[in-house]
């Protein structure tokens, strides 16, 4: 029997000593589409939780008028983007750290010579990758389709908007990882997860756009990261700004994720020192 | 032979969050929790020698998987040195675990939704074993334990005694100094139990993996081990050779005589009194059988007088077998507990 070597990039991460991530990456995307039936409806769920606004948009800006300087394409495109990252970057990675840690699962990841977090990041890229073959794309076709002459990509801008939507998809990670490693000290539930994803959604620009809060609250969240996952990147689609001030944005939102990086670090090394592994 | 494991009052200390019944309490318990602790290993010294097969025993909660957690490096001990081939395992972890391979026995390592060639994929690639090295150590595994007819299985289509056979051969894959594995019989039938039993004392005796188990199924520990630590209540009660616990708590005897009618029984009862009445203290009775039987202290045994005995019993009241044997592993170690 043959075990061939596999991966056209295998030989390239195995020199880079990255190997065993570029695996769990693979792992994690062939585990998602073992279960097709959950991407399916995953996928068409989406419509349910945005569709609505798009209709509630077109309803009120159809014959023209704008609010803040959002007008009928701006807000289309504004949910249209926001539509599409969520699909990419939400994993409900939280519930399965939680579950991992609640079951002891989490001890055979410890016995072996990888670094749990950067391990599951892996795992976060893959499931990432699929997501913007199987979800985004789609997603954007269907939505051009749909709001064609509403909705527009001008190249120019593409750039940094990936730029920082990485940014944000490194954030989201970083988020969801931390609400899943709080099962170390708390009994996390669907209810905390829940409330938390909610909080995050509305503070960070997903349901409605962060600078048509009134001013005092847009200043506060204006100071935390949560802008850094939605808001932010596709501001810097709709409204490009100075080159120097995109890049001052880039790296403040680069911080915090550091930030949030290094603080999940802790909080694992805390939980290793403090808490049990629970089973057998 | 220097000890591969070296452990010196060992101590881990759970806390427990009480649950006291009725919705009130658990209310309360969120803003007064109410801690307990339980000692679940208590001062522990114990060694083993490099290419030992040893066995951790006890009854539930004696703290084998506590001590196991810790061995492994995943569990962080609240007083006490552990020392496993130079390093200690919770604060070297990373490099510690290349050396080692770990199996529980109530969790699988497999990827549920893939084949298990996939899970020895990705295991190859996490612990770096170079791909021809990998290719030749499969090789050997496959014969040792039955892989061919799982390896393009998904896990979650295994069954037990499969799995525990895929799980064992993929940390075996890193060529493992120490094997470590927590009740890896559970749940398996006797065959299985046997196949793993074989291939475990193969992988000893051909790559001299030190092998540490944990059961509270002694005749695994009979069949497999040649060392054993007896914990109970989180300490060591006993740390040496198989023989040495046999010599140690088994010195005594059991002899069984068998006859072949029931009215020689209560002669033979009689016989006995006046020949060896120190005998006649613990012999039990089985009239379906028709069989008396016995312990002796060791220093009690008289061959001369036995002979001599079992030769009346014979003449006189109808003797058909009769035999003496040393206690077994198993045994002995009821005997300690009980
Ligand atoms: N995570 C835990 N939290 C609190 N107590 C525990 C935990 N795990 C085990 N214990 C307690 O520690 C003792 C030893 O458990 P364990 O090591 O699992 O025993 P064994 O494996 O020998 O059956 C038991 O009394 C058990 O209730
Ligand atoms: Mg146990």
């Amino acid at each position: 029997m043959s075990f061939p070597s596999r991966g056209r990039f295998l030989p390239l991460a195995r020199w880079a000593g990255l190997e065993a991530y570029v695996q769990a990456a693979r792992v994690a995307i062939r585990q998602a589409v073992c279960y097709p039936a959950d991407i399916f409806i995953e996928f068409i769920s989406y419509p349910f939780a945005f569709l609505g606004y798009f209709f509630f948009v077109a309803a009120l800006f159809g014959s023209g008028g704008s609010v803040q300087g959002y007008g009928l394409s701006t807000l289309i495109t504004y949910f249209s983007l926001g539509w599409v990252l969520r699909m990419i970057v939400d994993q409900r990675l939280d519930g399965n750290v939680a579950a991992l840690v609640q079951s002891g699962g989490v001890v055979s990841h410890l016995v072996r010579p990888v670094d749990f977090l950067h391990y599951l990041f892996a795992g976060f890229v893959g499931r990432g990758c699929l997501r913007f073959c199987f979800y985004a794309l789609p997603a954007i076709l269907m939505l051009t389709t749909l709001f064609g002459e509403d909705i527009s990509l001008r190249s120019g801008d593409v750039g940094w908007f990936i730029l920082y939507a990485l940014v944000a998809f490194r954030m989201a990670f970083e988020l969801q990882m931390l609400l899943g490693l709080t099962a170390f000290f708390l009994t996390m539930n669907h209810q905390i997860s829940w409330t938390v994803d909610m909080t995050i959604r509305l503070i960070s620009g997903l349901i409605v756009p962060l600078n048509l809060f009134p001013e005092p609250l847009f200043r506060i969240l204006e100071l935390l990261p949560f802008q850094y996952l939605y808001f932010k990147p596709i501001q810097v689609f709709l409204h490009p700004a100075e080159i120097w001030n995109m890049l001052a944005g880039l790296t403040v939102g680069m911080l915090w994720t550091l930030g949030l990086a290094l603080c999940n670090r802790t909080v694992f090394r805390a939980a290793l020192r403090r808490h049990v592994i629970y089973g057998s | 032979m220097t000890p591969i494991i070296n452990a010196k009052n060992l101590r881990k200390i759970y806390r427990i969050k009480r649950q006291h019944p009725g919705a009130w309490n658990a209310v309360k318990s969120i803003f007064f929790p109410d801690y307990e602790q339980r000692v679940a290993v208590d001062d522990i010294d114990f060694s083993l020698d490099e290419g030992c097969l040893a066995a951790l025993v006890g009854p539930n909660g004696a703290g084998k998987s506590t001590l196991i957690k810790m061995l492994v490096g995943v569990l962080r001990r609240d007083a006490g040195d552990l020392d496993v081939m130079g390093l200690d395992p919770f604060n070297h972890r990373m490099r510690y675990v290349r050396n080692i391979g770990v199996v529980f026995g109530q969790r699988t390592n497999l990827l549920w939704d893939l084949s298990v060639q996939d899970s020895f994929e990705l295991h190859r690639a996490v612990f770096g074993i170079p791909r021809r090295d990998f290719l030749c150590r499969l090789d050997e595994l496959r014969a040792l334990f039955n892989l061919d007819e799982i390896l393009r299985q998904p896990a979650r289509t295994l069954s037990l005694g499969q799995t525990m056979r895929a799980d064992v051969a993929q940390v075996l894959l890193q060529q493992p100094k120490i094997l470590f594995l927590d009740e890896p019989t559970i749940g398996l039938d006797v065959l299985s139990v046997k196949s793993l039993i074989a291939a475990l004392r193969k992988v000893n005796s051909l790559y001299a993996t030190t092998i540490v188990v944990t059961s509270h199924d002694l005749t695994v520990i009979e069949e497999l081990c040649s060392n054993v630590v007896l914990l109970d209540k989180g300490r060591v009660i006993f740390d040496g050779t198989v023989n040495k616990a046999v010599d140690t708590y088994g010195n005594y005897r059991k002899l069984r005589f068998q006859f072949t009618h029931e009215q020689n029984l209560a002669m033979a009862l009689e016989l006995i009194a006046g020949a060896m009445p120190k005998m006649l203290q613990r012999i039990a009775t089985r009239r379906e059988s028709l069989e008396l039987s016995t312990v002796l202290a060791s220093d009690d045994v008289d061959f001369a007088r036995l002979l001599e005995l079992a030769q009346r019993l014979r003449d006189e009241s109808g003797l058909r077998e009769f035999s003496m044997e040393k206690p077994t592993l198993k045994e002995v170690i009821l005997h300690v507990f009980s």
